[in-house]
């Protein structure tokens, strides 16, 4: 049997190993308060089938007593005609939909509205009164929202509240607090509330009323998700800790296949070149240093470029302009030494068509270009996605990596078609 | 400019104040710290960076330096007083017991929990009222104490739980502490790395963890403390496996290129042996060229289902309870199901792209066999090497993100050219 007071990170550990239907037989009995805690808790990936075991009629009451943010967040991964129905009747469906319409890249698509709000003629005991009333029903109770008119004016904590005599008015004890725009992109909002040293960071609209707030916890799950999200980009895999193998194994395979289907332009150049590899087999033996090199240069190069384009734009420039130069210098003396090991391996051989400094030239030119074109793509091509406003990390996936290995390879059995005497 | 500086409020624009204040001289710093409410001095103190905070100590008059020591937190207070040039000057206005706190956080290695913790922390006893406590916290505790959570002791000073500062406001003034506190869920301990700290605030609790010495509770972290620590171990962990780990920004380009060579010049020496190696294959390949168009896929997939594997060993090499045998397992799994998986798509795929290209379908279908088998066989060693090259590399105490370097990568070709050029070869002699 499951202990149902348990953390609900522990309980959610535990609830995912019961089998379906044991799921739905606990859930038919289990606490509406306990659910709510062990939900989102529950990975990403299956939170909606788990709740969807929920007995229909409770589902309603989970969606109403779960934190506002944890609600948003799953309510966006149902089908729109089961989020209308279960937000029918509930009385934050409007500001819920709203927010639910905000694009999730900015900090507005992920505040928390579970707080209490006062007036600013309030005095300080019918603050407290209103909190103490509202508490049950609340989720953040350790601030309370200050308006006048509709307008955000601030934020009071708990304590300063406690500390505040009783028949002072808000208007009085209100200080200095950071807010921000909901178009703000995530990351500068959750860096503006850590410099803040803030318990929240009030989110307004555009006619400076407040939308909601992004608390610490808020902040952290954010910034969690979006390191996460740019490292499964790297290794194009969905990095699943706590599924089965099967689970986990099944989320990997997209990316497989959709990166075994990038190989067709690499395919179809190769067939091009077929009468040259026919001709010099040896070449297909050098393809492997070629390809990995600029590989791995340009994984280097992109890394850097992403991180760089993340952070502030003045270093962006400098760093790139050094990464330009390193490039140039390991290109040339790459393609000098591999030149020397090629004519090297020709000579051991006994190469004699193509000759030794023929083949020890193609070799050393084309590893030469490569590594000289492979970080310039690294570094321009980010580049250029994010003057077009869009997400540069997209091209760390598998596009930059096939748009790289295809142009190595072009110049690759260019160079030798040339050095050859054109075949 | 001044002026206009002083128009500025700080108590409608904080940060804009900030970033004035930031850019002004010397002089209308001064003017500007001293045109601030004393009130609102900590507040804006709070707001500037450990340097910045030295340099507008050193603006203010000794009285107002005196306050804004006393009314700033522990962990604002250390972080300071690490980078600060008036350290002794800065412990001197303290009062004993928070000078004797400071100095003892200042005694643990940075990567551990004791560095960070808070300690300005609430302690509560069972038998305790809520009213009393109530009454405890505002006329007795100062407001510069971390209230949010209050820390439930025994009459020996055992911690025993907590409670939220807003569940002892809510509670009927006359119930007793012991009857509505929560038993602690989790722990840290000064000595535990910052790792632990961090992993046990994603799962537990966002708020505050206490820390633990001999039953005492002897500081708090809070989520504000983790911040930093979470940006830099993700970067970290970005940039291991990117290979740019060692990488420093301010690197001169000739520093950087330096930094890479090596491992390059090694990869270069190695492919260079590997083609000698794997010329004895050559009469195969010239006979069969069709060979070649299949040779950068079977070496990318390989490549590719490796990163995976090794891309989330690593990841879960920094969760606290990396359990090896099950995460062992469940690779292996992995690996095999997704090999044989794609070999059997590839198959299709690669039949089908040869047809289309002009060849007869009894060729493509030989040649597609060949290419979904040295797939099988290449993709499952690569995952294999994937995510036991991190393992072992840690068992003999070095960086298990080399693993993601030009080496195996040059591994890994090795491995597939020779099991699908030994395949292809095979098929010549049989068919």
């Amino acid at each position: 049997m499951i202990d149902v007071t348990q953390h609900g990170y522990d309980l959610a550990d535990e609830i995912f190993k019961l089998s379906i239907k044991n799921q739905k037989l606990l859930f038919k009995t289990m606490d509406i308060g306990h659910a709510a805690e062990f939900l989102p808790y529950i990975d990403e990936s299956y939170q909606v089938q788990v709740f969807l075991r929920f007995p229909v009629s409770k589902q309603k009451d989970l969606i109403s007593t779960m934190a506002s943010d944890d609600v948003i967040d799953l309510l966006r991964l149902l089908p729109l005609p089961l989020r209308n129905k279960l937000l029918n009747e509930n009385e934050d469906k409007e500001i819920i939909t709203s927010i639910l319409e905000l694009d999730e890249g900015k900090i507005g698509a992920h505040v928390s509205i579970d707080y209490c709000e006062v007036e600013m003629s309030f005095s300080a005991k019918d603050v407290t009164k209103k909190l103490i009333k509202e508490a049950p029903d609340l989720d953040i109770v350790d601030m309370v929202v200050i308006h006048d008119q509709h307008q955000f004016k601030g934020v009071i904590d708990l304590k300063t509240l406690l500390k505040t005599e009783a028949h002072i008015t808000m208007e009085d004890v209100l200080h200095p607090y950071v807010s921000c725009h909901e178009d703000t992109p995530i990351d500068e909002a959750i860096h503006l509330l850590k410099t803040t040293n803030q318990k929240v960071l009030p989110i307004l609209n555009d006619d400076n009323q407040l939308l909601g707030v992004i608390t610490l916890d808020d902040a952290l799950d954010l910034l969690e998700e979006a390191a996460i999200e740019d490292y499964e980009k790297m290794i194009t895999a969905k990095v699943n800790l706590n599924g089965s193998f099967f689970q986990a194994a099944l989320q990997r395979l997209p990316w497989l296949v959709m990166l075994l289907v990038m190989f067709i332009p690499m395919m179809l150049l190769s067939h091009q070149f077929e009468a040259l590899l026919e001709k010099v087999v040896v070449l297909m033996l050098f393809q492997p240093l070629i390809l990995g090199t600029a590989g791995n240069v340009a994984t280097q190069t992109l890394a850097l470029t992403l991180q760089s384009l993340s952070k502030k734009q003045g270093m962006f420039k400098k760093t790139l302009v050094k990464e330009l130069m390193t490039s140039i210098m390991i290109s040339i003396s790459m393609g000098i030494l591999a030149l020397l090991l090629a004519y090297l391996y020709a000579t051991l051989r006994g190469f004699n068509d193509p000759t030794p400094l023929t083949f020890s030239l193609i070799i050393g030119l084309s590893l030469a270009s490569t590594l000289f074109f492979a970080p310039l793509i690294a570094i321009t091509i980010p580049s250029m996605l994010q003057l077009l406003k869009v997400d540069p990390a997209i091209a760390s996936g598998p596009f930059i990596t096939t748009l790289i290995d295809v142009s190595a390879l072009l110049i690759y059995f260019s160079i030798a078609t040339l050095l050859l005497g054109g075949l | 400019m001044l002026e206009k500086n002083l128009q500025l409020s700080f108590k409608k624009q904080p940060q804009t104040y900030v970033d004035t204040y930031l850019h002004a001289s010397d002089h209308d710093q001064k003017s500007m710290l001293n045109h601030l409410p004393l009130k609102d001095l900590p507040h804006f103190i709070n707001l500037l960076d450990p340097q910045e905070k030295d340099h507008a100590y050193h603006l203010l008059p000794t009285i107002k330096q005196a306050f804004i020591i006393k009314h700033l937190a522990s962990d604002e207070l250390v972080e300071w007083i690490k980078v600060s040039n008036n350290q002794a000057n800065i412990l001197n206005q303290l009062d004993k017991q928070k000078k004797h706190h400071i100095e003892k956080i200042l005694l643990y290695h940075d990567t551990r929990v004791g560095s960070m913790m808070q300690v300005d922390v609430v302690l509560i006893l069972t038998h305790q009222t809520a009213g009393q406590v109530l009454k405890h916290l505002i006329h007795d505790v100062s407001e510069y104490m971390y209230m949010d959570i209050l820390w439930v002791v025994d009459d020996e000073h055992k911690l025993i739980g907590k409670i939220t500062l807003s569940e002892v406001l809510i509670a009927r003034k006359n119930t007793k502490i012991e009857s509505i506190y929560k038993p602690l869920t989790t722990y840290l301990h000064p000595n535990d790395d910052i790792t632990i700290a961090i992993q046990k605030m994603m799962d537990y609790d966002k708020e505050a963890i206490a820390v633990i010495e001999n039953d005492r509770l002897v500081g708090i972290i809070t989520s504000d403390d983790v911040f930093d620590e979470l940006i830099e171990s993700y970067d970290e962990d970005f940039q291991r496996l990117a290979n740019i780990n060692n990488f420093d920004e301010a690197d001169h380009a000739v520093k950087r290129y330096l930094k890479r060579m090596p491992w390059l010049l090694i990869a270069l020496i190695l492919n260079t042996m590997i083609a000698l190696i794997l010329a004895i294959f050559e009469p195969t390949l010239s006979q069969v060229t069709l060979l070649v168009l299949f040779q950068p896929l079977i070496l990318g997939m390989a490549g590719n289902i490796s990163t995976q594997a090794l891309g989330v060993t690593l990841l879960s090499m920094d969760e606290d309870a990396f359990n090896l045998k099950k995460h062992h397992q469940k690779e292996i799994r992995i690996g095999l199901m997704n090999a044989c998986l794609m070999s059997i798509f590839t198959l299709l795929f690669s039949t089908l792209f040869l047809v289309l290209i002009g060849e007869t379908f009894q060729q493509s279908i030989v040649i597609a066999i060949q290419v979904s088998l040295s797939l099988l066989i290449g993709m499952t060693v690569a995952a294999l090497i994937g995510f036991m090259m991190p393992v072992i590399l840690m068992r003999f105490k070095k960086d298990p993100a080399v693993a993601s370097g030009p080496l195996i990568t040059t591994l890994n070709d090795f491995i597939g050219l020779s099991i699908y050029f030994s395949i292809a070869t095979l098929f010549l002699t049989i068919l």
